[in-house]
Protein backbone atom coordinates (compact mmCIF):
# COMPACT_ATOMS: atom_id res chain seq x y z
CA UNK A 1 0.00 0.00 0.00
CA UNK A 2 2.88 2.33 0.80
CA UNK A 3 4.44 1.53 -2.54
CA UNK A 4 1.18 2.34 -4.34
CA UNK A 5 0.87 5.62 -2.45
CA UNK A 6 4.43 6.59 -3.37
CA UNK A 7 3.81 5.83 -7.03
CA UNK A 8 0.58 7.78 -6.94
CA UNK A 9 2.17 10.88 -5.41
CA UNK A 10 5.05 10.78 -7.84
CA UNK A 11 2.68 10.35 -10.77
CA UNK A 12 0.62 13.28 -9.53
CA UNK A 13 3.66 15.55 -9.38
CA UNK A 14 4.91 14.48 -12.80
CA UNK A 15 1.45 15.01 -14.25
CA UNK A 16 1.07 18.45 -12.65
CA UNK A 17 4.55 19.50 -13.81
CA UNK A 18 3.89 18.44 -17.40
CA UNK A 19 0.50 20.14 -17.52
CA UNK A 20 1.80 23.27 -15.79
CA UNK A 21 4.73 23.47 -18.17
CA UNK A 22 2.38 23.08 -21.15
CA UNK A 23 0.18 25.89 -19.87
CA UNK A 24 3.22 28.11 -19.36
CA UNK A 25 4.36 27.52 -22.93
CA UNK A 26 0.86 28.28 -24.23
CA UNK A 27 0.61 31.50 -22.18
CA UNK A 28 4.07 32.57 -23.21
CA UNK A 29 3.34 31.86 -26.88
CA UNK A 30 0.02 33.70 -26.80
CA UNK A 31 1.61 36.63 -24.96
CA UNK A 32 4.42 36.89 -27.51
CA UNK A 33 1.95 36.69 -30.42
CA UNK A 34 -0.25 39.42 -28.92
CA UNK A 35 2.79 41.61 -28.27
CA UNK A 36 4.07 41.10 -31.81
CA UNK A 37 0.64 41.86 -33.32
CA UNK A 38 0.27 44.97 -31.18
CA UNK A 39 3.71 46.19 -32.24
CA UNK A 40 2.94 45.57 -35.94
CA UNK A 41 -0.44 47.28 -35.57
CA UNK A 42 1.17 50.31 -33.93
CA UNK A 43 3.82 50.48 -36.66
CA UNK A 44 1.10 50.24 -39.32
CA UNK A 45 -0.87 53.05 -37.65
CA UNK A 46 2.19 55.29 -37.38
CA UNK A 47 3.11 54.63 -41.04
CA UNK A 48 -0.39 55.58 -42.21
CA UNK A 49 -0.57 58.69 -39.97
CA UNK A 50 2.89 59.79 -41.10
CA UNK A 51 1.86 59.42 -44.73
CA UNK A 52 -1.11 61.65 -43.97
CA UNK A 53 1.13 64.15 -42.18
CA UNK A 54 3.50 64.28 -45.16
CA UNK A 55 0.57 64.93 -47.50
CA UNK A 56 -0.85 67.73 -45.36
CA UNK A 57 2.59 69.33 -44.82
CA UNK A 58 2.33 70.59 -48.37
CA UNK A 59 -0.54 72.82 -47.39
CA UNK A 60 1.23 74.29 -44.40
CA UNK A 61 4.55 75.52 -45.70
CA UNK A 62 6.74 77.44 -43.25
CA UNK A 63 4.93 75.69 -40.41
CA UNK A 64 6.95 73.70 -37.91
CA UNK A 65 5.46 70.48 -36.59
CA UNK A 66 6.63 67.83 -34.17
CA UNK A 67 5.54 64.32 -33.25
CA UNK A 68 6.68 62.06 -30.41
CA UNK A 69 7.76 58.56 -31.49
CA UNK A 70 7.87 56.34 -28.40
CA UNK A 71 9.93 53.21 -29.14
CA UNK A 72 9.49 53.57 -32.90
CA UNK A 73 12.19 54.29 -35.46
CA UNK A 74 11.55 55.64 -38.93
CA UNK A 75 14.04 54.66 -41.61
CA UNK A 76 14.30 56.54 -44.89
CA UNK A 77 15.93 54.49 -47.61
CA UNK A 78 18.52 55.83 -50.05
CA UNK A 79 16.27 55.04 -53.04
CA UNK A 80 13.67 57.61 -51.76
CA UNK A 81 10.81 55.27 -52.68
CA UNK A 82 9.68 54.23 -49.22
CA UNK A 83 10.07 54.91 -45.55
CA UNK A 84 9.92 52.13 -42.95
CA UNK A 85 8.27 52.26 -39.58
CA UNK A 86 9.65 49.14 -37.97
CA UNK A 87 8.66 46.36 -40.38
CA UNK A 88 5.94 48.42 -42.14
CA UNK A 89 6.84 50.23 -45.36
CA UNK A 90 4.96 53.18 -46.80
CA UNK A 91 5.51 54.65 -50.24
CA UNK A 92 6.82 58.19 -50.87
CA UNK A 93 7.39 57.69 -54.57
CA UNK A 94 6.23 61.12 -55.66
CA UNK A 95 6.86 63.13 -52.49
CA UNK A 96 10.23 64.87 -52.07
CA UNK A 97 11.10 64.19 -48.42
CA UNK A 98 14.59 65.24 -47.30
CA UNK A 99 15.75 63.61 -44.10
CA UNK A 100 18.48 61.75 -42.26
CA UNK A 101 18.43 57.98 -42.79
CA UNK A 102 16.99 57.33 -39.32
CA UNK A 103 14.53 59.40 -37.31
CA UNK A 104 13.71 58.49 -33.75
CA UNK A 105 12.34 59.71 -30.44
CA UNK A 106 10.83 62.98 -31.69
CA UNK A 107 10.07 63.78 -35.32
CA UNK A 108 10.19 67.43 -36.35
CA UNK A 109 9.00 68.55 -39.78
CA UNK A 110 8.93 71.62 -41.96
CA UNK A 111 8.09 72.40 -45.57
CA UNK A 112 8.84 75.09 -48.12
CA UNK A 113 7.34 75.81 -51.50
CA UNK A 114 9.78 75.54 -54.41
CA UNK A 115 9.21 78.38 -56.88
CA UNK A 116 10.87 78.45 -60.30
CA UNK A 117 9.41 81.13 -60.28
CA UNK A 118 5.95 79.55 -60.37
CA UNK A 119 5.14 77.08 -57.59
CA UNK A 120 6.72 73.86 -58.89
CA UNK A 121 6.51 71.67 -55.82
CA UNK A 122 6.58 71.48 -52.05
CA UNK A 123 9.81 70.28 -50.46
CA UNK A 124 9.32 68.43 -47.18
CA UNK A 125 11.98 68.33 -44.49
CA UNK A 126 11.91 65.75 -41.72
CA UNK A 127 14.41 65.11 -38.95
CA UNK A 128 14.64 64.23 -35.28
CA UNK A 129 15.00 66.53 -32.29
CA UNK A 130 17.86 64.22 -31.22
CA UNK A 131 19.91 65.04 -34.33
CA UNK A 132 22.30 67.92 -33.71
CA UNK A 133 22.87 70.44 -36.50
CA UNK A 134 26.09 72.25 -35.66
CA UNK A 135 26.76 75.48 -37.54
CA UNK A 136 30.51 75.94 -37.26
CA UNK A 137 31.63 79.54 -37.70
CA UNK A 138 28.27 80.45 -39.27
CA UNK A 139 26.24 83.31 -37.83
CA UNK A 140 23.19 83.11 -40.13
CA UNK A 141 20.32 80.62 -39.81
CA UNK A 142 20.53 79.36 -43.43
CA UNK A 143 16.74 79.18 -43.63
CA UNK A 144 16.61 76.40 -41.03
CA UNK A 145 13.49 76.33 -38.82
CA UNK A 146 13.58 76.85 -35.05
CA UNK A 147 12.16 73.43 -34.19
CA UNK A 148 15.35 71.54 -35.00
CA UNK A 149 18.22 71.01 -32.60
CA UNK A 150 20.66 73.55 -34.05
CA UNK A 151 23.70 74.95 -32.32
CA UNK A 152 26.09 77.68 -33.43
CA UNK A 153 29.73 77.35 -32.43
CA UNK A 154 32.69 79.55 -33.26
CA UNK A 155 34.95 76.54 -33.83
CA UNK A 156 34.49 72.77 -34.04
CA UNK A 157 36.49 72.17 -30.85
CA UNK A 158 33.87 74.13 -28.90
CA UNK A 159 31.14 71.59 -29.70
CA UNK A 160 30.25 68.90 -27.15
CA UNK A 161 27.74 66.25 -28.15
CA UNK A 162 24.84 66.16 -25.66
CA UNK A 163 23.89 62.52 -26.19
CA UNK A 164 22.48 63.12 -29.67
CA UNK A 165 22.36 59.93 -31.76
CA UNK A 166 23.40 61.78 -34.95
CA UNK A 167 25.46 64.89 -35.59
CA UNK A 168 25.45 66.99 -38.78
CA UNK A 169 28.30 69.52 -38.93
CA UNK A 170 27.76 72.49 -41.24
CA UNK A 171 30.66 74.60 -42.50
CA UNK A 172 31.34 77.39 -44.91
CA UNK A 173 35.08 76.62 -44.65
CA UNK A 174 36.76 73.36 -45.66
CA UNK A 175 36.09 70.91 -42.78
CA UNK A 176 38.97 68.61 -43.71
CA UNK A 177 41.40 71.01 -42.08
CA UNK A 178 39.62 70.72 -38.72
CA UNK A 179 39.91 67.92 -36.21
CA UNK A 180 36.86 66.37 -34.62
CA UNK A 181 36.18 67.04 -30.92
CA UNK A 182 36.45 64.04 -28.55
CA UNK A 183 32.68 63.71 -28.03
CA UNK A 184 32.23 63.33 -31.79
CA UNK A 185 35.28 61.07 -32.29
CA UNK A 186 33.79 58.39 -30.06
CA UNK A 187 30.52 58.30 -32.06
CA UNK A 188 29.97 55.68 -34.75
CA UNK A 189 31.14 56.65 -38.24
CA UNK A 190 27.62 56.36 -39.68
CA UNK A 191 26.25 58.81 -37.12
CA UNK A 192 28.47 61.76 -37.98
CA UNK A 193 28.24 63.65 -41.26
CA UNK A 194 29.32 67.07 -42.41
CA UNK A 195 28.57 69.45 -45.23
CA UNK A 196 30.38 72.45 -46.62
CA UNK A 197 28.17 75.09 -48.27
CA UNK A 198 29.98 76.93 -51.05
CA UNK A 199 27.58 79.81 -51.73
CA UNK A 200 29.62 81.26 -54.59
CA UNK A 201 29.18 78.05 -56.58
CA UNK A 202 25.73 77.01 -55.26
CA UNK A 203 27.41 73.83 -54.16
CA UNK A 204 27.24 71.57 -51.13
CA UNK A 205 30.11 69.17 -50.43
CA UNK A 206 29.26 66.16 -48.28
CA UNK A 207 31.63 64.48 -45.84
CA UNK A 208 31.36 61.42 -43.65
CA UNK A 209 33.29 60.32 -40.61
CA UNK A 210 35.97 57.69 -41.03
CA UNK A 211 37.80 56.88 -37.84
CA UNK A 212 38.83 60.17 -36.25
CA UNK A 213 38.56 62.36 -39.32
CA UNK A 214 36.23 63.33 -42.16
CA UNK A 215 36.42 62.09 -45.75
CA UNK A 216 34.71 63.41 -48.84
CA UNK A 217 31.35 61.81 -49.72
CA UNK A 218 30.11 63.66 -52.80
CA UNK A 219 28.91 67.01 -54.10
CA UNK A 220 25.48 68.34 -55.03
CA UNK A 221 24.21 71.64 -56.37
CA UNK A 222 21.35 73.72 -55.07
CA UNK A 223 19.26 76.33 -56.83
CA UNK A 224 17.92 78.45 -53.96
CA UNK A 225 17.14 78.49 -50.23
CA UNK A 226 14.62 75.59 -50.28
CA UNK A 227 17.06 73.34 -52.12
CA UNK A 228 19.94 74.40 -49.87
CA UNK A 229 17.84 73.47 -46.84
CA UNK A 230 17.09 70.18 -48.60
CA UNK A 231 20.83 69.51 -48.90
CA UNK A 232 21.31 70.29 -45.20
CA UNK A 233 18.58 67.85 -44.15
CA UNK A 234 19.62 65.06 -46.54
CA UNK A 235 21.78 62.38 -44.95
CA UNK A 236 23.85 61.96 -48.11
CA UNK A 237 24.00 63.12 -51.74
CA UNK A 238 21.90 60.15 -52.87
CA UNK A 239 18.89 61.12 -50.78
CA UNK A 240 19.17 64.74 -51.99
CA UNK A 241 19.52 63.79 -55.65
CA UNK A 242 16.73 61.24 -55.85
CA UNK A 243 14.29 63.56 -54.07
CA UNK A 244 15.28 66.47 -56.31
CA UNK A 245 14.56 64.18 -59.27
CA UNK A 246 10.97 63.91 -58.05
CA UNK A 247 10.78 67.71 -57.79
CA UNK A 248 12.26 68.16 -61.28
CA UNK A 249 9.81 65.63 -62.76
CA UNK A 250 6.91 67.64 -61.43
CA UNK A 251 8.54 70.88 -62.65
CA UNK A 252 8.73 69.39 -66.14
CA UNK A 253 5.07 68.35 -66.14
CA UNK A 254 3.96 71.71 -64.80
CA UNK A 255 5.96 73.67 -67.32
CA UNK A 256 4.31 71.58 -70.06
CA UNK A 257 0.88 72.44 -68.70
CA UNK A 258 1.77 76.13 -68.38
CA UNK A 259 3.03 76.16 -71.98
CA UNK A 260 -0.35 74.80 -73.11
CA UNK A 261 -2.01 77.45 -70.98
CA UNK A 262 -0.06 80.25 -72.63
CA UNK A 263 -0.94 78.84 -76.07
CA UNK A 264 -4.64 78.92 -75.17
CA UNK A 265 -4.38 82.46 -73.78
CA UNK A 266 -2.61 83.77 -76.91
CA UNK A 267 -5.64 82.65 -78.98
CA UNK A 268 -7.69 85.29 -77.16
CA UNK A 269 -8.22 88.82 -78.41
CA UNK A 270 -5.57 90.57 -76.29
CA UNK A 271 -3.11 92.03 -78.85
CA UNK A 272 -1.25 94.18 -76.30
CA UNK A 273 -0.34 91.10 -74.30
CA UNK A 274 0.74 88.75 -77.09
CA UNK A 275 4.42 89.89 -77.42
CA UNK A 276 5.03 89.50 -73.67
CA UNK A 277 3.18 86.19 -73.58
CA UNK A 278 5.29 84.90 -76.46
CA UNK A 279 8.44 85.85 -74.56
CA UNK A 280 7.08 84.05 -71.51
CA UNK A 281 6.31 81.02 -73.67
CA UNK A 282 9.95 80.98 -74.73
CA UNK A 283 11.12 81.01 -71.11
CA UNK A 284 8.69 78.23 -70.16
CA UNK A 285 10.01 76.16 -73.07
CA UNK A 286 13.50 76.60 -71.70
CA UNK A 287 12.35 75.38 -68.27
CA UNK A 288 10.63 72.41 -69.89
CA UNK A 289 13.82 71.50 -71.75
CA UNK A 290 16.07 72.01 -68.70
CA UNK A 291 13.84 69.88 -66.49
CA UNK A 292 13.72 66.91 -68.89
CA UNK A 293 17.00 65.72 -67.41
CA UNK A 294 16.07 65.57 -63.75
CA UNK A 295 19.62 65.83 -62.36
CA UNK A 296 20.49 69.21 -60.87
CA UNK A 297 23.93 70.17 -62.21
CA UNK A 298 25.94 73.37 -61.85
CA UNK A 299 25.02 74.51 -65.38
CA UNK A 300 21.35 73.72 -64.83
CA UNK A 301 21.29 75.72 -61.59
CA UNK A 302 22.69 78.76 -63.42
CA UNK A 303 20.26 78.31 -66.31
CA UNK A 304 17.24 77.94 -64.02
CA UNK A 305 18.31 81.00 -62.04
CA UNK A 306 18.48 83.12 -65.21
CA UNK A 307 15.17 81.83 -66.53
CA UNK A 308 13.54 82.44 -63.16
CA UNK A 309 14.67 86.08 -63.11
CA UNK A 310 13.47 86.66 -66.70
CA UNK A 311 10.11 84.99 -66.12
CA UNK A 312 9.64 86.93 -62.91
CA UNK A 313 10.21 90.22 -64.75
CA UNK A 314 7.90 89.19 -67.59
CA UNK A 315 5.16 88.25 -65.11
CA UNK A 316 5.54 91.65 -63.46
CA UNK A 317 5.21 93.41 -66.80
CA UNK A 318 2.13 91.35 -67.71
CA UNK A 319 0.60 92.29 -64.38
CA UNK A 320 1.26 95.99 -64.95
CA UNK A 321 -0.41 95.81 -68.36
CA UNK A 322 -3.44 93.96 -66.83
CA UNK A 323 -2.68 90.96 -69.00
CA UNK A 324 -3.22 87.36 -67.88
CA UNK A 325 -0.06 86.44 -65.99
CA UNK A 326 2.02 83.32 -66.37
CA UNK A 327 1.65 82.50 -62.67
CA UNK B 1 -6.71 2.12 -4.65
CA UNK B 2 -10.13 3.55 -5.23
CA UNK B 3 -9.13 6.63 -3.30
CA UNK B 4 -6.09 6.98 -5.51
CA UNK B 5 -8.18 6.67 -8.64
CA UNK B 6 -10.59 9.29 -7.35
CA UNK B 7 -7.64 11.59 -6.61
CA UNK B 8 -6.32 11.25 -10.14
CA UNK B 9 -9.76 11.81 -11.63
CA UNK B 10 -10.15 14.92 -9.49
CA UNK B 11 -6.87 16.31 -10.82
CA UNK B 12 -7.85 15.57 -14.39
CA UNK B 13 -11.21 17.29 -14.03
CA UNK B 14 -9.67 20.36 -12.43
CA UNK B 15 -7.24 20.70 -15.31
CA UNK B 16 -9.99 20.06 -17.84
CA UNK B 17 -12.19 22.79 -16.39
CA UNK B 18 -9.29 25.23 -16.28
CA UNK B 19 -8.53 24.43 -19.93
CA UNK B 20 -12.14 24.99 -20.95
CA UNK B 21 -12.19 28.34 -19.13
CA UNK B 22 -8.95 29.37 -20.78
CA UNK B 23 -10.24 28.41 -24.22
CA UNK B 24 -13.40 30.44 -23.63
CA UNK B 25 -11.33 33.43 -22.55
CA UNK B 26 -9.11 33.01 -25.60
CA UNK B 27 -12.08 32.88 -27.98
CA UNK B 28 -13.53 35.99 -26.34
CA UNK B 29 -10.19 37.85 -26.67
CA UNK B 30 -9.90 36.89 -30.37
CA UNK B 31 -13.45 38.11 -30.94
CA UNK B 32 -12.63 41.46 -29.30
CA UNK B 33 -9.46 41.78 -31.38
CA UNK B 34 -11.37 41.06 -34.59
CA UNK B 35 -13.89 43.76 -33.72
CA UNK B 36 -11.09 46.23 -32.97
CA UNK B 37 -9.33 45.32 -36.22
CA UNK B 38 -12.53 45.95 -38.20
CA UNK B 39 -13.01 49.34 -36.51
CA UNK B 40 -9.37 50.21 -37.19
CA UNK B 41 -9.80 49.21 -40.84
CA UNK B 42 -12.80 51.53 -41.19
CA UNK B 43 -10.82 54.35 -39.58
CA UNK B 44 -7.90 53.78 -41.97
CA UNK B 45 -10.28 53.79 -44.93
CA UNK B 46 -11.70 57.15 -43.86
CA UNK B 47 -8.21 58.52 -43.31
CA UNK B 48 -7.21 57.36 -46.77
CA UNK B 49 -10.27 59.06 -48.27
CA UNK B 50 -9.47 62.31 -46.45
CA UNK B 51 -5.88 62.09 -47.64
CA UNK B 52 -6.99 61.60 -51.24
CA UNK B 53 -9.36 64.56 -50.95
CA UNK B 54 -6.54 66.70 -49.56
CA UNK B 55 -4.40 66.09 -52.63
CA UNK B 56 -6.69 68.57 -54.38
CA UNK B 57 -5.48 71.29 -52.01
CA UNK B 58 -1.92 71.11 -53.29
CA UNK B 59 -2.25 71.24 -57.05
CA UNK B 60 -0.47 74.26 -58.53
CA UNK B 61 -1.22 72.60 -61.91
CA UNK B 62 -4.87 73.65 -61.62
CA UNK B 63 -5.19 76.27 -58.87
CA UNK B 64 -5.58 79.99 -59.42
CA UNK B 65 -2.30 81.78 -58.85
CA UNK B 66 -1.95 85.46 -58.03
CA UNK B 67 1.79 86.19 -58.16
CA UNK B 68 2.44 82.73 -56.76
CA UNK B 69 -0.20 82.94 -54.05
CA UNK B 70 -2.20 79.75 -54.70
CA UNK B 71 -5.86 79.75 -53.75
CA UNK B 72 -6.95 76.19 -52.85
CA UNK B 73 -10.63 77.01 -53.46
CA UNK B 74 -10.14 78.53 -56.89
CA UNK B 75 -9.33 76.75 -60.12
CA UNK B 76 -8.03 78.44 -63.26
CA UNK B 77 -10.18 77.44 -66.26
CA UNK B 78 -7.31 77.71 -68.70
CA UNK B 79 -5.02 75.70 -66.44
CA UNK B 80 -7.74 73.03 -66.27
CA UNK B 81 -7.96 72.89 -70.01
CA UNK B 82 -4.16 72.71 -70.34
CA UNK B 83 -3.88 70.08 -67.63
CA UNK B 84 -6.46 67.90 -69.39
CA UNK B 85 -4.41 68.10 -72.58
CA UNK B 86 -1.34 66.85 -70.65
CA UNK B 87 -3.46 63.73 -69.97
CA UNK B 88 -2.49 63.02 -66.34
CA UNK B 89 -4.17 59.60 -66.37
CA UNK B 90 -1.32 58.37 -68.57
CA UNK B 91 1.48 59.78 -66.44
CA UNK B 92 3.11 57.51 -63.86
CA UNK B 93 3.82 60.56 -61.70
CA UNK B 94 0.15 61.53 -61.44
CA UNK B 95 -0.95 57.94 -61.02
CA UNK B 96 1.35 57.77 -57.98
CA UNK B 97 0.15 61.16 -56.75
CA UNK B 98 -3.60 60.62 -57.15
CA UNK B 99 -3.95 56.85 -57.02
CA UNK B 100 -7.29 55.29 -57.89
CA UNK B 101 -9.38 58.39 -58.33
CA UNK B 102 -11.76 60.03 -60.71
CA UNK B 103 -11.45 63.82 -60.77
CA UNK B 104 -14.07 65.82 -62.63
CA UNK B 105 -14.65 69.55 -62.60
CA UNK B 106 -18.12 70.80 -63.39
CA UNK B 107 -19.30 74.35 -63.97
CA UNK B 108 -22.47 74.92 -62.01
CA UNK B 109 -23.09 78.58 -62.62
CA UNK B 110 -26.27 78.84 -64.71
CA UNK B 111 -25.23 82.32 -65.86
CA UNK B 112 -22.19 81.12 -67.71
CA UNK B 113 -22.05 83.65 -70.49
CA UNK B 114 -19.21 82.04 -72.38
CA UNK B 115 -20.72 78.62 -73.06
CA UNK B 116 -19.10 78.66 -76.46
CA UNK B 117 -15.72 79.09 -74.89
CA UNK B 118 -15.83 76.65 -71.99
CA UNK B 119 -17.20 73.12 -71.69
CA UNK B 120 -19.51 72.43 -68.75
CA UNK B 121 -17.40 69.55 -67.53
CA UNK B 122 -13.74 68.58 -67.51
CA UNK B 123 -12.70 64.99 -66.93
CA UNK B 124 -9.30 65.65 -65.42
CA UNK B 125 -8.21 62.21 -64.29
CA UNK B 126 -9.58 58.69 -64.12
CA UNK B 127 -7.64 55.67 -63.06
CA UNK B 128 -9.28 52.58 -61.61
CA UNK B 129 -6.10 50.53 -61.29
CA UNK B 130 -7.93 47.39 -62.40
CA UNK B 131 -11.04 46.01 -60.70
CA UNK B 132 -12.77 47.97 -58.00
CA UNK B 133 -15.34 46.90 -55.43
CA UNK B 134 -16.65 50.26 -54.27
CA UNK B 135 -16.96 53.84 -55.44
CA UNK B 136 -17.48 56.89 -53.23
CA UNK B 137 -18.11 60.39 -54.46
CA UNK B 138 -17.27 63.69 -52.80
CA UNK B 139 -18.43 67.08 -53.96
CA UNK B 140 -16.49 70.20 -53.20
CA UNK B 141 -17.61 73.68 -54.21
CA UNK B 142 -14.95 75.78 -55.91
CA UNK B 143 -14.59 79.00 -57.82
CA UNK B 144 -13.67 78.65 -61.47
CA UNK B 145 -11.86 81.66 -62.85
CA UNK B 146 -11.32 82.79 -66.41
CA UNK B 147 -8.03 84.75 -66.23
CA UNK B 148 -8.46 86.34 -69.67
CA UNK B 149 -11.94 87.82 -69.16
CA UNK B 150 -11.36 88.18 -65.39
CA UNK B 151 -14.65 86.45 -64.59
CA UNK B 152 -15.45 83.77 -62.03
CA UNK B 153 -18.05 81.02 -61.90
CA UNK B 154 -19.32 78.55 -59.36
CA UNK B 155 -18.42 74.94 -59.85
CA UNK B 156 -17.90 71.53 -58.26
CA UNK B 157 -14.87 69.37 -58.00
CA UNK B 158 -16.22 65.84 -58.00
CA UNK B 159 -13.83 63.38 -56.46
CA UNK B 160 -14.64 59.73 -57.06
CA UNK B 161 -12.66 57.23 -55.02
CA UNK B 162 -12.35 53.64 -56.21
CA UNK B 163 -12.16 51.05 -53.45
Amino acid sequence: MNKKATVEVQFNWIYATIVGFTFLIIFFGVGMAIRSNAQKSMERDVAVYLDDIFTSMQGSENTENSLDLPSIDIAFKDDCQTFNVGSQAESIKYLPVFSPSLVKKKLVSFSLGWDIPFRANYLLYVTSKEVAYVLVGISEDLGLPDNINKEKVASLSAFVNQNNYKVRLIFFEDPLSQSLPPSVKKMMDTDVTAIQIVKAENKVNYFRKKGNSLVSAGTVYYADIPTMVAAIYSENPKIYECNMEKAMTRLNLESEALLDRISIITESDIPDCIPLLNQARGKLSEIEVESRDTRLTSEKVTALHNIRMSLNNLNGELNIKSCPTVY
Amino acid sequence: MRKAQLQIMENIFVILIITVLLVLAFVFAIGMQKRDARAKQEEMKELDLLKKARVLDFLPEMQCSDNNYLNPDCYDLIKLQAFVSVNPSDHLFYKSLFGRLNITVMVLDPNLDATDRWPREWHIYDYTGGKYTSYQTFYRPVTLRDPVNMTSYFGWIILGVYG
